[in-house]
């Protein structure tokens, strides 16, 4: 064989086994779509429904529906969503919005310190920072807790079972977005906030005018990570917020998973629409999403 | 403080928001709450100083990020900490005094002097207690107006309220409310702890809801900290290590309270065989999962990163874009799809394999089903991220190279292996090291996917796949004897084992490895 | 034909997008024949397709069309590993992660040579090369001197046929540029093979080639020793290229008067009038009336009076560049600077009178139309 035979032959194969893994991996796609469209609540196990049915997708959407509740008699009664699912998709979209802003906000001013300004402790409180965050947020839930209950008692606003005492716990987690936005300032020469101290900005005009402006790739590919990290989280909203109009998309989700009573079909199509408009987001933003990913790389 | 000319805009935003702040501040001191009231100050006053005074002007960036940091991430470290060298469960629940104080409200009753009884409310809210002697109706008594509030434990001491002896013919003021009504209205229960004493100095107290009648403490606090039972005479005395009070028989008599009991709840890790047990099985499935984890998905990724980087291959945008789909979706909601298409009756999955092998694992009862299917699930969500490192990577190597070992004579599997993975790995290393890590911690894909199950024969709260997290985090929270003592012990164990990968991690990447 | 030559015929390279369809056309239609043990240098502007081309002997570009030949076989199929050619770089291509002993030892290693004629073979050479005491250091801990060096000796290493060196010395500084110039000329001197060697840089390529190949936008301008090239330049694009500083060229008109023919340059001031005497005047005489350009070569305008062919020139200086033992002098031109070459020290000034003697005789008539020499 010669060079271009073997060339076309691997060009072969790559294809094959890429075209070959990514069926395997959109399967669970196709499943979940066509189990929001299957009539009843089957777990997903079809690639196409066998009963074409909107119901779930009524419920979903808050549209009331008729549904048979014994066959027998042809009896049937109205179903409407308690809380409609598309509140849960809002809070959710609220709260990492929310959250995201404010956690850049937060870590770029913090980042800044660390990659421009020079203080006592620097070092080991950038270590420290990275080391304590370890630590899982999951069983700081007691704390959590007990913090929420009493600034509930306080401030009413921020207390249990509020959106804005869940969105102060998120924003503690700061300390990997610091590493990231400080490693993404060090890349920029310091010469230009320099030359316009030199025309006049004052050190905090430096960082608002000059350095915050040029940041924005970094920024994006913070606040997309943390909304998507937000949008998934679970255990924390679900111990936070109590009562079911105040839910993320991740605990309502999954209170329709009832233990005796799972109802995928609403799941799905819960799960369809929640994650077509995150997914396009993710899509447009790759670009930025790879670069900020792979700052760094293979030195020379 | 300097003024820059103008309008000092500094100032003016931090006295907007410190007034506010030491307002509740106040508020939070007067409820009673002086620690706190009393942290809260001082982080309020070093704020202000920082913003004000020119030395601060490095921390007001760090100021606002690290309050949050601080009050969500370090305070409930050291809470836990604090918590693990404590015994505090569902059983250990209240604090010592408390529990003292729960010993003195118990009251039993003396003599044989009995009254009814009638609240009368007051036009402010108050009431008045009258008490009708059962056996003398001419003996009758009225105490002064009092609180009560509805529905509301006691929660200190109060001073037995004094009763004077009504005249015969007086009524006490106010509207009487009937028998029915206390209890409707639930004034019964601060009612219950409190007590009253007659002119002649005798205490009554609520018998039952219907009555009153003397009652005497219970019990009384000697000098050496030991309680003495007024009615049968032992001696009970607190045991710091239990957390209980106990006789001399050494059994526990009434309400535990919450203990410092130093390092016993790391030694009932290594020597409690229901803890010892489970606790290590799940160490080494958490170890393995989260290696195994890092290392399928990074295997993958490159695998992936590899082919779509050869420039030949034509779609390769396209590809790029589908194979990263699983990180965009919410975990969330891809887990749990997961859980329903590993359904072992009913999903997808086994209705395939059982279509086209003939048999369908165990994915739900059979514990390496579940590990297997974990592992799967994790490889499907991981294996985007690390690709995408990868091909980060891979575009960081001058084509050149690959040209120059071209004429050397080397092939691409050579030159997978020579080159590109030596000259990538260095810088990967912190980030395998930090995937690990979360994998480590990764509550929410056991949790949702399989919630820990099969159950661990024999060990007690523990599941099969539970990893160390979620083994900690059901000893803490769920229902059978939730216990939070031991919950914080292997928290902070989890959490010097993940520390410690972090600071391994942190000596590579501060280093900037040189290749 | 023998070992070590390379034949060139009718090579053709087009570059396509995503979809196949063509979109630039590097090289259009070459032929080139190197002779065994020719040290060949291709040279030209960026974008020519100097290292497309070489890059295409080495089998690291598909050949479009045409047929590419080392010794007497065709090489298009075959791949750069069996073609008998070693490559020098311009950024090394060194391995970062290996020794020095490793990276020129990498070839032979996956040769499966053994293990004490890959340590015999790599010593020798990196003796010669001056390397041999940091066999163990790694290429980020050497100067850019040293890592050419190192990339030289992965190429002896392979005992190739051919040599292919892409543009080696632009990463280096001015000096160490000239002393690894000689060292590679002495390296071909010594080993004898055949060396094709891209470059932008034409003093580079004047001093190290047996032979040089001009190329322009995909195509071969001439192909030369480098005297007969600064000589007798086939068109205006080689007559401007080589030399430095470049050849001065004047466009204008061929006129017949007085019984004689002049060139009248195309300027309102300061316009060159000539009366085209000897071997000029036949070659003039074909184009009355018609635009050429007349190129004169900066040192063939001078202040010397060599041989009678001499015709005087005067103007102002513009610009005087002294470089020690002459200077180089910008004089009002008709369109531009007329620049000369003027031996001696004198310091020339702004708006100075000076008297240059034109060498007729070094005289390069071109066809304004075709841009080819007119002989």
């Amino acid at each position: 064989m010669n060079a271009e035979q073997k060339v076309l032959v691997r060009k072969v194969c790559a294809h094959a086994f890429v075209i070959g893994f990514l069926i395997l991996v959109l399967v669970p796609f196709v499943m979940v779509i066509s189990a929001s469209l299957r009539q009843g609540d089957f777990a997903p196990s079809r690639l196409l429904p066998d009963k074409v049915s909107l119901d779930h997708w009524k419920f979903v959407l808050g549209i009331p529906y008729q549904e048979v509740v014994n066959p027998a008699t042809g009896e049937t009664r109205m179903v409407k969503a308690g809380t409609p699912p598309l509140l849960w998709f809002w809070n959710s979209i609220k709260i990492s919005l929310v959250s995201s802003a404010g956690i850049i906000l937060l870590s770029s001013t913090a980042a800044y310190a660390f990659a421009r300004l020079r203080f006592k402790f620097r070092t080991t409180t950038l270590g420290a920072l990275l080391i304590l965050q370890m630590f899982p947020m999951v069983l700081s839930l007691v704390a959590f807790y007990v913090i929420l209950d009493f600034t509930g008692q306080h401030l009413r606003l921020i207390g249990l079972n509020t959106q804005l005492g869940l969105i102060m716990v998120y924003l503690g987690g700061i300390s990997n977005y610091i590493w990231m936005i400080k490693g993404y300032f060090e890349t920029i020469p310091a010469s230009m906030e320099e030359s316009a101290r030199i025309d006049g900005a004052s050190q905090f005009q430096t960082f608002i005018r000059i350095l915050l402006p040029m940041s924005l790739p970094i920024f994006a590919v913070v606040f997309i990570l943390s909304f998507i990290s937000y949008m998934s989280e679970y255990p924390v909203a679900s111990v936070v917020l109590q009562s079911s109009d105040n839910w993320t998309l991740a605990v309502g989700a999954n209170s329709f998973l009832y233990e005796q009573e799972k109802l995928w079909g609403r799941f799905a199509a819960l799960a369809v629409l929640s994650g077509v408009p995150i997914t396009v987001v993710f899509l447009l933003c790759q670009r930025f999403v790879i670069g900020g990913l792979t700052s760094g790389g293979v030195k020379e | 403080m300097s003024f820059n000319g103008g309008v000092p805009i500094r100032q003016i935003l931090v006295a907007l928001v410190v007034i506010p702040v030491l307002y509740l501040v106040f508020n939070i001191y007067l409820a009673g709450s002086f620690l706190v009231a009393l942290a809260m100050l001082v982080v309020t006053c070093l704020g202000a100083l920082i913003y004000l005074c020119d030395w601060g002007y490095t921390y007001r960036y760090l100021f606002p990020g690290f309050l949050g940091f601080g009050l969500f991430v370090i305070f409930p470290i050291v809470y836990m900490v604090f918590l693990s060298f404590t015994k505090y469960s569902s059983q250990n629940l209240l604090y010592f005094d408390r529990s003292l104080a729960l010993f003195r409200q118990e009251t039993y009753p003396v003599g044989n002097a009995t009254y009814t009884y009638k609240l009368y409310a007051q036009d402010d809210g108050s009431f008045i207690l009258y008490l009708e002697d059962e056996k003398d109706p001419t003996k009758r008594y009225a105490s002064e107006p009092f609180e009560l509030k509805a529905g509301e434990q006691l929660k200190e001491e109060q001073e037995p309220g004094i009763l004077r002896a009504l005249a015969k013919g007086e009524e006490p003021k106010g509207k009487a409310l009937e028998v029915a009504q206390v209890t409707r209205e639930k004034l019964f229960i601060p009612m219950r702890g409190r007590q009253f004493s007659l002119p002649d100095g005798t205490l009554v107290g609520m018998q039952g809801l219907q009555k009153f009648a003397s009652r005497e403490r219970l019990w009384t606090i000697n000098a050496d900290g030991t309680l003495t039972n007024k009615k049968d005479k032992t001696i009970i005395r607190p045991d710091f290590k239990q957390g209980y009070f106990v006789n001399d028989k050494g059994e526990k008599v009434g309400v535990g309270f919450r203990t410092f009991s130093g390092f016993d709840n790391y030694i009932r890790i290594l020597t409690d065989p229901r803890i010892q047990g489970p606790f290590f099985k799940i160490f080494l499935w958490t170890v393995a999962f989260s290696a195994i984890s890092v290392l399928s998905s990074f295997s993958l990724g490159m695998l992936l990163a590899v082919i779509l980087e050869w420039k030949e291959l034509r779609f390769r945008r396209a590809y790029r874009t589908l194979l990263i789909l699983p990180y965009a979706v919410p975990a969330v909601l891809s887990i749990l799809i997961f859980k329903g298409l590993f359904n072992q009756e009913f999903g997808a999955v086994n209705e395939f394999l059982r279509g086209i092998f003939g048999f369908a694992p165990e994915w739900e009862t059979n514990p390496w089903g579940a590990r297997v299917m974990i592992l799967l699930v994790n490889l499907w969500l991981g294996y985007p991220y690390m690709m995408l490192i990868c091909t980060g990577m891979l575009q960081s190597i001058p084509d050149t190279l690959y040209e120059a070992s071209a004429i050397d004579g080397s092939n691409p599997l050579v030159d997978f292996f020579k080159l590109t993975l030596p000259l990538v790995l260095p810088p990967l290393v912190p980030i395998l090291i930090s995937s690990f890590a979360f994998n480590f911690n990764n509550f929410n894909l056991i949790y949702l996917l399989t919630a820990g199950g099969p159950k661990m024969v024999g060990g007690g709260i523990a599941g099969e796949t539970d990893l160390l997290v979620n083994y900690t985090f059901n000893i803490a929270f769920r229902d059978s004897g939730t216990n939070y003592g031991l919950a914080s012990a292997i928290a902070t164990v989890l959490f010097i084992i993940v520390g410690f990968l972090a600071w391994i991690n942190l000596k590579m990447t501060g280093r900037n490895v040189k290749i | 034909m023998s070992e070590g030559s390379v034949e060139i015929k009718e090579l053709v390279k087009t570059y396509t997008d995503d979809r196949g369809r063509p979109t630039f056309t590097a090289v259009k239609n070459i032929n080139l024949h190197i002779e065994d043990g020719e040290f060949m240098v291709l040279v030209g502007p960026s974008g020519c397709g100097k290292s497309t081309t070489l890059r295409m002997v080495a089998g690291l570009e598909k050949i479009t069309s045409g047929t590419i030949s080392i010794g007497e076989r065709v090489v298009n199929e075959l791949e750069p590993k069996d073609r008998g050619i070693a490559m020098v770089f311009q950024n090394y291509a060194l391995y970062p992660h290996m020794t020095i002993f490793n990276n020129m030892a990498f070839g032979l290693q996956l040769a499966k040579k053994k293990k004490d004629f890959i340590s015999d073979t790599v010593g020798r050479t990196s003796k010669a090369l001056g390397l041999d005491h940091m066999l163990e250091r790694k290429p980020h801990a050497l100067s850019g001197g040293q890592r050419q060096r190192v990339a030289l000796g992965r190429a002896i290493v392979r005992s190739p046929k051919v040599f292919l060196f892409d543009e080696p010395l632009s990463n280096l500084d001015a000096k160490m540029r000239v002393q690894m110039r000689s060292e590679i000329s002495k390296l071909h001197a010594q080993l004898g093979n055949t060396m094709i060697y891209v470059t932008h840089d034409q003093v580079e390529a004047m001093t190290m080639g047996d032979r040089i190949c001009v190329m322009r936008d995909g195509l071969i301008m001439q192909v030369a020793d480098p005297l007969t090239l600064y000589r007798q330049p086939e068109n205006l694009f080689v007559a401007g290229f080589i030399g430095s500083p470049p050849m001065n060229l004047l466009k204008g008109k061929v006129q017949k008067r007085d019984g004689g023919i002049f060139f009248a340059e195309n300027a309102e001031k300061n316009a060159l009038n000539i009366q085209l005497k000897g071997k000029l005047e036949p070659l003039a005489g074909k184009y009355v009336d018609k635009d050429i350009i007349f190129g004169i070569r900066p040192e063939h305008l001078s202040d010397e009076v060599k041989d009678p062919a001499h015709v005087p020139v005067t103007s102002t200086v513009e610009i005087a560049e002294p470089m020690g033992s002459e200077s180089l002098v910008y004089l009002k031109g008709g369109s531009g600077n007329l620049i000369a070459r003027i031996h001696g020290e004198h310091l020339f000034h702004l708006g100075e009178q000076v008297t240059v003697q034109l060498n007729l005789d070094k005289v390069s008539l071109f066809d304004a139309a075709t841009e080819s020499v007119i002989r």
